[in-house]
């Protein structure tokens, strides 16, 4: 499956911020740990220099403090404060708070910060200094320690901190770089929306209102779209040229043929071109507009032109023509194909009636249901079936062109619009044409 | 009855213009829109056959053109765009009868008798004038209900008198209805017609109104 952009988009974005924020953490928390070490070693080292500045020598080589350090800390019991005292490796002096432990003098070069364990295995940093006092050969080792976990609660702290910062900042990251990348691709969306309105019919053309990267793209689109209506256009003008072109010697042939005495069966077949002219010419003008981008037609505006041509049409037969047609319905069925389905069926009607022929439309729930009816004789309901079937032949017998129906076939299976027989109220036929819902533009 | 008939395929107006010939009306033709729009203006004609893919002139440009400047004659129109939007274009642009091509060659006659009838104001094909009847479809003559056989041209005046009963025609215009444009006959050619019809029908069927013409009179408008 390919994945769209904002979710490729949105998915960089995201994989960046949490690879990143992590180790952007990382490097924030070792340099906060180094400086707090480092901190705490100046302490250390403070308190080294500090205890060594007292410390001196008695006569007969024992070693006092002329001052001890004031730091409560040194007091306490296993405080992690310590500090020691020793020469030729024999613990001389502690502090209080060490008690009568002593601590393991660490390996390390004089004033390094150095870590090592205490009693209780309790975790400690501190430094060492080598000072030689008046009066004795050997020298005196000081070591001065504090507790490692002073360092560590900082860290933790600071840590804490550091990952909820980072969270919230990683998620205010991805909700904006989320809503950015939603804005920055909302014109894709209404150029996408723009495109199914133009298939559905609602817009001639794609709006080219766009950002200008995309409003080039839309005016090429436009371009296509133009070209091809305008193939579509010169095939069925084609088509239509063709037709057109070939029914006036067809008049003539059916002309010369009333002086033949063999003349029945040649006016089959004069009928027969003409039924498979007309059948390609309603083809080719509505097979692009049916399967293309469908235009949505006002029934009402559509057909009345269509009822007062077929008016003058029957005018001599006297029929009433009722017509009722909600001015507000629209059916997705191209105008002038709409002409041609209602056209063809009223005529039929107005051929059969006796007096009225009653034109309707109505709503069904979504779908519109335009109904035509006669005071005709009407089809047997046995009939009513092979009317369809055998592609509505039966006005062949009526004088005038007699292949209207053939091309409500066409039109109807091409737009997909169900038709129903039935006798009529009035006593003829009844004919329901059913549109499907045009949805609302 | 005098018609125009303007249709530029020849095989076909030659055709055409044979069987109306027989069905008893006068007809000229135009091959082409000028033609055409030039004997209209020009011409007195009781019913105009119009094709619509004329050259020059198309067929439906010119029928509006000649609605706009008041020539009110009936237009029939022929032609091989059968589809309904092509005909409701057709009546939108004043036509008062469409077939599309091909077409049975009597369905024309009958549409073009029932057009020029309807013109009139008469919509039954059967006129009766005392004791006079003609049937305008079938161009048959009854006088108290034996049938009375006429000339082409007896036929066509008396037609044409029934048909503008009531009104005063002048030879002008009988000749107009029923000679075609190439042929210019003597105004006496009239007179003598009217007095076959007369001997024929009987003479008090069509008055003589001296200096302006021939009238047909009913009996209860008289």
């Amino acid at each position: 499956m390919r994945l769209s952009i904002s979710t490729r988009l949105i998915g960089i974005a995201v994989v960046t911020t949490l690879a990143l924020l992590p180790l952007f953490g990382y490097a924030l928390s070792r340099a906060f740990l180094a400086s707090a070490e480092s901190s705490f070693d100046r302490q250390i080292d403070a308190y080294l220099l500090f205890l060594a500045g007292r410390l001196d020598s008695t006569k007969d080589g024992d070693i006092v403090f002329s001052r001890q350090p004031g730091d409560d800390r040194f007091e306490q019991l296993h405080s992690g404060w310590y500090w020691q005292v020793s020469r030729g490796g024999k613990v001389q002096e502690t502090s209080r708070s060490l008690w009568d432990e002593t601590l393991a003098p660490p390996q390390a070069s004089p004033r390094e910060p150095v870590d090592l364990r205490g009693p209780g295995d309790q975790a400690l940093r501190g430094a060492t200094l080598e000072l030689t006092l008046g009066g004795l050969a050997e020298p005196v080792n000081l070591l001065v320690t504090g507790p490692r976990q002073q360092i560590d609660a900082e860290v933790a702290s600071f840590n804490w901190l550091l990952v909820r910062s980072l969270g919230l900042l990683g998620l205010i990251l991805v909700v904006a770089l989320v809503a950015q990348i939603r804005w920055g691709l909302a014109p894709l969306r209404a150029m996408t929306e723009g495109l199914r309105q133009v298939r559905s019919g609602s817009a001639p053309r794609l709006d080219v209102r766009l950002p200008s990267d995309l409003s080039t793209v839309a005016r090429a689109m436009n371009e296509v779209l133009a070209h091809q209506e305008e193939l579509l256009e010169r095939g069925r003008s084609v088509a239509g040229n063709l037709a057109h072109a070939l029914k006036t010697p067809l008049a003539t042939i059916r002309m010369k043929i009333d002086s033949l005495d063999d003349g029945h069966s040649l006016r089959a077949d004069v009928a027969q071109i003409q039924r498979i002219v007309d059948h390609h010419l309603t083809l080719a003008a509505a097979a692009g507009r049916a399967s293309g981008p469908s235009r949505r037609s006002a029934l009402g505006e559509s057909i009345e032109p269509v009822l007062a041509a077929v008016r003058m049409l029957h005018a001599d037969r006297h029929i009433e023509l009722r017509a009722e047609l909600p001015p507000e319905l629209r059916v997705a069925v191209d105008a002038q194909d709409l002409q041609e389905l209602v056209g063809n069926l009223l005529d039929n009607a107005a051929k059969w009636a006796r007096t009225r022929v009653d034109l309707r439309a109505t709503r069904l729930g979504d779908d519109v249901l335009l109904s035509i009816e006669d005071d005709g004789p009407g089809i047997a309901e046995s009939e009513r079936e092979q009317v369809l079937s055998r592609g509505l032949r039966l006005d062949e017998q009526q004088p005038g062109s007699g292949l209207g129906l053939a091309i409500v076939k066409d039109l109807a299976r091409l737009y997909r619009l169900q038709i129903a027989f039935e006798r009529a109220p009035l006593g003829g036929l009844g004919i329901h044409l059913r549109f499907p819902g045009v949805p609302p533009p | 009855m005098r018609l125009l008939l303007a249709e530029d395929d020849r095989a076909l107006a030659d055709g055409l213009a044979g069987v109306l010939a027989q069905s008893g009306f006068t007809v000229d033709q135009a091959d082409c829109g000028l033609k055409a729009d030039f004997l209209v203006r020009t011409e007195a004609y009781d019913l105009v056959i119009l094709d619509l893919g004329l050259p020059r002139r198309d067929g439906l440009s010119l029928l509006r053109d000649w609605r706009e400047a008041g020539y009110h004659q009936p237009v029939l129109i022929l032609t091989a765009r059968s589809r309904w939007p092509d005909k409701a274009a057709g009546f939108g642009a004043g036509a008062d009868d469409y077939v599309a091509k091909p077409f049975e060659p009597m369905e024309v006659v009958m549409r073009a008798q029932a057009l020029i009838r309807r013109s009139r104001g008469q919509s039954q094909p059967l006129l009766t004038v005392g004791a006079i009847t003609v049937d305008m479809n079938q161009g048959r003559v009854w006088v108290d209900g034996r049938p009375v056989t006429l000339t082409q041209q007896e036929y066509k005046m008396l037609a044409y008198l029934m048909l503008s009963k009531d009104r005063v025609v002048s030879r002008t215009e009988l000749i107009e209805h029923v000679y075609a444009r190439d042929r210019d006959p003597d105004s006496n050619v009239v007179d003598v017609l009217i007095g076959r019809i007369r001997r024929r029908l009987g003479s008090e069927l069509i008055e003589t109104v001296r200096g302006r013409g021939f009238l047909i009179r009913t009996p209860d408008a008289a």
